[in-house]
């Protein structure tokens, strides 16, 4: 009987990467992307034009259910900003938390690790229903560098994602690509992607083809 | 044909001089510039005939400059029905002229032209009928005949289109004077302003005439200091759709515009004047004669006849002269002339004004000769006045009308009065300035006045709107001279070929006629007479029809309106509007680059790609059959229902019983819609509760095509009723494969702790442990008829397992198997599949899945239909069938595919169909399912399977045809 391998999580463009020569690191048990080549390069490329990142192993909690309310009052500081669509920061965890619909929270950790948002999750009080559940594996999630998001998705998307329709702290749900996508933009300004995880590597490859003129560049998490 | 000795044009605003270019044209060489279209060169090189006419095959030639006609359409490197008078030439292009055999500049096919009194209007609703037996030799005639230009079926990939989304507070469709004014009135105001110009530059009919023209660099430099404003050139706005969209194109790019306002200044086109021959090469709109010269650099011809109905014959006639074209005649055709153009005329002596009308033109391919007579007071001809005057160009400088198809589309209603049309503005999010609202002078006051309102409806408050609203309302009343008969005399109804549609080739006289047929009202007029149903959708006769369909019934043009306004206002390549169908999303499961490394053949399932094998899906039937294989099923739709409701919710969707599963347990169920019919089916399993607060938890597959319809199906249904649960689609989340085999237990049990004795865990058990250290779902179940489990695990592990899996199987010879392999395995369990062996008339109780059904349940999709079928008893059944010995002689085992979808047949009537059918290697036969009437659904009965033409013997066989008392599922 072989000797039990040490369990490794991927991104579903683990194999992307590694044929563009990417240089993997692990972390917490995932492996990622710290550069393609060299980070400063990368930083550099993407300030110049448009940079892109998979977080894919950013770990996500869904929230579902009539106690979503109590919850974002629980966490978020100025509960009231966080309507439908909205878009706020949990200060401690420095993970999104983005309202899709009134009895729907969607948390964004900024690391692969979710342990720091269960454990403030499972302090809250119990209280109305919810239904908590991990759906890191479910979005394929990718980070968008550069300010010159809308001359790569009005290629994909009908969805005005200029600062005045998409400003910051704001989500939105929408067709990209063809597909459904969510996209997400915080205050500090990166707007992220999220896709079905099957879907990943197709978004990924149009997203890199329609930036080709901007041009956009895949850049590893070290350049983030 | 210009007169030696004049000197030549300045090469025109849109050309480069310094940059000579050539492309080829019927075979021979034509010099060009860059920036010239591929018309003003062609024309330049004495090229006269640019087409041969839809219906009769008459040669046409240039006539507006502007892409709005149907004259110019040639064959341009392998793309028909390209607009050759705007189209910039380009180094090495293959021109070709169309519709005309053997050549442009003889057309056997103008034997049609001489034989028109056989083809009068509507004929091909007359024609053709009768004999029917003489039709298809009719069609296949008519098919080689019709059409313009020949497209390359097989697709280029040169040709590739792309779409963009664009999005402006305010759009702007036009950018002459009047849109460039809007722009600017818009963007003080602090607006976003998108501008959409055709031409390759800003400007118009600024850029016609003065080539430096001061007035309109100010403009422009104006314009530049808005960084609000974006120009997009060589853009076409070709439709305006619900929610303020607007179609364009650029290119080869489909532009989505959503604008919150949307002005549109498209300016006006001249009518063209109806007399016999009006269509022969040579005669022109004026304004193509100036867009010819001041944009590309080219001369229309030497001698002119300038024919007009309002003042801007004056402007043309002086034009023509500033042009070096001699102007030999003025004809104006009102009855008397404007004040204004008298004083014009006035300065201009040697410049003779004609009253009168055209008869007619003369001449074979190009024009020789104008006839022309004067009209008495009561509109007969005085022939004694009748002269022809000699001449190679004539500019028709018709009453300008609005260019106003996209306001039209948009909903804007246009008013006839005082022989104009004007936009009357009710569109909330639309507006219409300068020539195509119908304004002729002031237009840039409106454009400022426009650009101004529409941006005060978006909430910026210009601080120029009163400003701009005094001096459009203090613009001096509308200059003297403008016709007011905006219709002047026509001939209509004389002899030979008055054309008023040029692009279906239809005269004043085919009006007449239809309309003495009884189609007096436009728009059947229009349907009938196929007028302004060409590539011009009526830009160049949509006035003459309105006012020759007026004057035939007796009404104002006000009161008979235009036909109906739909996109595409402007000619647009199919490839181009299905732009966004290039999207094609491909869907992967964790495994698939190992598949790929593995060397697997792909199938596509929806937008999945699925392994089909790894080389020969029999030997991997074989492994599964005596050892031990593993699928992958990732694409089966995976489901999550939590909350105390949960198994209510599944009771009332699934047509079997769900309340009393335990914990730990999974079920194969069914569902159907409302109708009764099979929806979808797959395993359900019931997970313990996560907590107490979430209630039931059951995690269930579906079909793969159907992941997205049951989760829709499942959260409708739960809202409907208002259950209190929670339905997850987690198809994404979690990898599943299924390890299947005798041996199957032996592998798993060297990555799990679980106990998997039968005991323990029996057939149809649901658990969760960890497999090879990563957290899984395990269900015991068997569509392949082996023992095995379906391990379902987080997608981002699933390449771990898998390989943990293959490695811990490895010595005892577990491998990979396919779809293909996993068809003949459930094939040989006889087990259904939703989509293939049922479709939307299918009924579970035909199918075989009547003790599924479980009517006693008070309430669940389909019971009522159900109920009722089964008082009916099926007509048809899905059996299971082999084929007869002498039936199996072919030797190759995947010949029986091509069984799936034949007919089968009774005494040569199709009584049903046969749905799969496979070899199995395991009982050596070929076997299928089958619908076939109820009444011969039975074991050992013989029916008839027609493929190829053959009739194939086969007989019912009872189902499961291996294993059926599905012993090797349960030990």
């Amino acid at each position: 009987m072989p000797a039990p391998r040490h369990p490794v999580a991927r991104t579903p463009l683990h194999h992307w990467h590694a044929a563009h020569g990417a240089q993997f690191t692990e972390l917490d048990g995932w492996q990622v992307v710290a550069a393609y080549s060299d980070a400063e390069q990368e930083a550099k490329a993407a300030r110049a034009g448009l940079g892109l990142a998979d977080v894919s192993a950013f770990a996500k909690i869904s929230l579902r259910g009539t106690g979503v309310s109590s919850v974002v009052q629980a966490l978020v500081p100025d509960s009231a900003a966080l309507h439908p669509r909205g878009v706020a920061r949990l200060p401690c965890e420095a993970a999104l938390a983005c309202r899709l619909a009134d009895d729907h929270l969607l948390l964004l950790a900024a690391t692969p690790s979710a342990t720091a948002l269960s454990q403030r999750l499972a302090g809250l009080p119990e209280g109305r229903p919810l239904v908590q559940t991990d759906v890191t594996s479910a979005y394929a999630g990718f980070e968008v560098l550069g300010p010159r998001l809308d001359e790569l998705l009005r290629r994909l998307t009908h969805q005005d994602v200029r600062p005045t329709a998409l400003p910051m702290n704001s989500c939105a749900e929408t067709a990209l690509a063809g597909v459904e996508a969510l996209l997400v933009r915080s205050a500090e300004g990166p707007v992220r992607i999220y896709v079905g995880w099957d879907l990943g590597e197709y978004v990924w490859e149009r997203l890199l083809e329609a930036g080709r003129e901007v041009p956009i560049t895949p850049v590893g998490l070290e350049a983030l | 044909m210009t007169v030696p000795g004049t000197p030549p044009l300045p090469p025109g605003c849109f050309t480069d001089p310094a940059r000579p270019l050539t492309f080829t044209f019927e075979g021979r060489t034509i010099p060009a510039l860059e920036g010239q279209s591929i018309g003003a060169a062609l024309y330049a090189a004495g090229v006269r005939i640019f087409s041969r006419s839809f219906k009769y095959h008459r040669p046409r030639g240039l006539f507006c400059v502007s892409g709005d006609c149907p004259n110019c359409l040639m064959q341009v490197d392998g793309r028909p029905n390209v607009r050759t008078c705007i189209e910039p030439a380009r180094p090495g292009q293959v021109v070709m002229g169309q519709n005309a055999w053997p050549s442009l500049n003889f057309d056997m096919l103008r034997v049609f032209d001489a034989m028109s009194s056989f083809l009068p209007v509507g004929f091909y609703y007359k024609r053709f009928h009768k004999p029917r037996w003489l039709w298809p030799i009719f069609e296949r005639v008519v098919r080689h005949i019709a059409g313009l230009g020949r497209i390359d079926v097989l697709g280029r990939p040169d040709l590739e289109t792309e779409v963009e989304h664009l999005h402006a507070e305010v759009c702007v469709i036009g950018g002459g004077l009047t849109g460039m004014a809007a722009a600017a009135a818009a963007a003080e105001a602090g607006a976003d302003v998108l501008l959409l110009e055709r031409q390759p530059r800003l400007g118009g009919r600024l850029s016609e005439g003065d080539e430096d023209s001061p007035y309109l660099k100010k403009q422009v430099a104006a314009l530049k200091t808005y960084s609000r404003i974006r120009v997009l050139c060589n853009t076409h706005g070709f439709g305006l759709y619900e929610g303020n969209v607007v179609g364009a194109f650029h290119e080869r790019t489909l532009l989505k515009v959503r604008a919150g306002q949307i002005i549109v200044c498209t300016g006006s086109r001249e009518r063209p004047f109806v007399f016999q021959n009006n269509d022969l090469p040579g005669i022109f709109l004026w304004r193509g004669v100036r867009r010819l010269a001041d944009l590309y650099g080219v001369r229309a011809g030497g001698r002119a006849v300038v024919l007009t109905d309002n003042d801007e014959g004056i402007l043309a006639a002086v034009g023509l002269r500033q042009l070096r074209i001699e102007v030999v005649a003025l004809i104006d055709c009102r009855p008397s002339p404007g004040l204004r153009g008298s004083e014009a005329f006035a300065q201009f002596p040697g410049l003779k004004i004609s009253r009168g009308v055209v008869l007619s033109a003369r001449g074979s391919k190009h024009l020789k000769a104008v006839r022309i007579a004067r009209e008495n007071e009561d509109g007969t001809l005085d022939r004694a006045s009748e002269q022809e005057i000699a001449c190679d160009l004539l500019c028709m400088a018709g009453e300008p009308v609005p260019a106003n198809e996209l306001l039209l589309q948009g909903g804007m209603r246009f008013r006839h009065e005082g022989g104009r049309w004007g936009a009357e503005r009710r569109v909330p999010g639309l507006w219409a300035a300068g020539g195509a609202a119908g304004t002729c002078r002031h237009a840039g006051q409106e454009g400022f006045l426009r650009g101004a309102e529409a941006a005060a409806a978006l909430g910026y408050p210009s601080p120029s709107l009163d400003k701009y609203r005094g001096e459009w309302e203090a613009r001096p009343a509308l200059a003297l001279g403008h016709s007011q008969a905006a219709l002047s005399p026509q001939p209509q109804e004389r002899d030979g070929k008055c054309f008023v549609c040029f692009c279906e080739d239809v005269t004043a006289k085919d009006v007449k006629q239809a309309v003495a047929e009884g189609f007096d009202h436009i728009e059947t007029l229009k349907r009938y007479s196929t007028i302004g149903m060409g590539p011009c959708q009526g830009k160049m006769c949509g006035q003459n029809f309105s006012a020759t369909c007026a004057r035939l019934t007796g009404r104002d043009i006000g009161a008979v309106g235009t036909t109906t306004a739909r996109p595409p206002a402007v000619p647009v390549e199919l490839a181009v509007l299905a732009a966004e169908r290039r999207h094609h999303p491909v869907r992967r499961t964790p495994l698939h680059h190992w598949h790929q490394a593995a060397g697997a053949t792909w199938l596509d399932v929806g937008q999945w790609k699925r392994p089909e094998s790894y080389g020969d899906p029999t030997a991997e039937v074989r492994t599964v059959r005596s050892g031990v294989g593993l699928i992958d099923v990732s694409t089966l739709g995976k489901i999550e229902v939590v909350g105390p409701d949960a198994a209510e919710l599944l009771e009332r969707i699934y047509i079997n019983a769900w309340a009393d599963l335990r914990v730990g347990r999974a079920r194969y169920g069914v569902m159907c819609t409302e109708e009764g019919i099979v929806f979808d089916d797959g395993v359900a399993a019931r997970l313990q509760a996560r907590s107490a607060s979430e209630g039931n938890h059951f995690y269930l597959t579906a079909t793969t095509g159907n992941a997205e319809a049951v989760f829709q199906w499942l959260e409708l249904w739960r809202t409907t009723w208002r259950l209190n649960a929670v339905v997850l689609n987690r198809t994404s989340a979690f990898a599943a494969m299924n390890l299947a085999g005798p041996r199957s237990r032996e592998v798993l049990g060297r990555l799990t702790g679980l106990d998997l004795s039968p005991a323990a865990f029996p057939y149809l058990a649901a658990r969760e442990a960890e497999v090879a250290g990563v957290p899984c779902r395990l269900l015991r179940i068997g569509f392949v008829g082996e023992l095995g489990y379906e391990i379902h695990c987080s997608s981002t592990h699933g390449q771990h397992v898998w390989e943990s899996i293959l490695e811990a199987g490895a010595d005892i010879g577990l491998k990979p198997f396919g779809v293909e392999a996993q068809r003949i395995l459930r094939l040989e369990k006889g087990h259904l599949i939703v989509g293939q062996d049922t479709d939307a008339l299918s009924s579970p109780l035909g199918a075989g899945l009547e003790r599924m059904v479980k009517l006693s349940k008070p309430l669940f999709h389909g019971r009522e239909a159900l109920l009722r079928l089964k008082e009916m008893a099926p007509r048809a059944r899905l059996v299971g069938f082999h084929l007869s010995e002498g039936a199996t002689r072919r030797g190759e085992n995947n010949w029986a595919r091509e069984l799936e979808g034949c007919q089968v047949v009774e005494q040569g009537r199709s009584v049903g169909r046969v749905t799969s059918a496979r070899y199995s290697p395991t009982l050596a036969k070929y076997l299928g399912l089958a619908w076939i009437p109820a009444a011969r659904a039975t074991a050992g009965i013989e029916f008839l399977i027609r493929c190829d033409g053959a009739d194939l013997t086969a007989s019912v066989a009872p189902v499961p045809f291996y294993d059926p008392e599905g012993q090797r599922l349960k030990n």
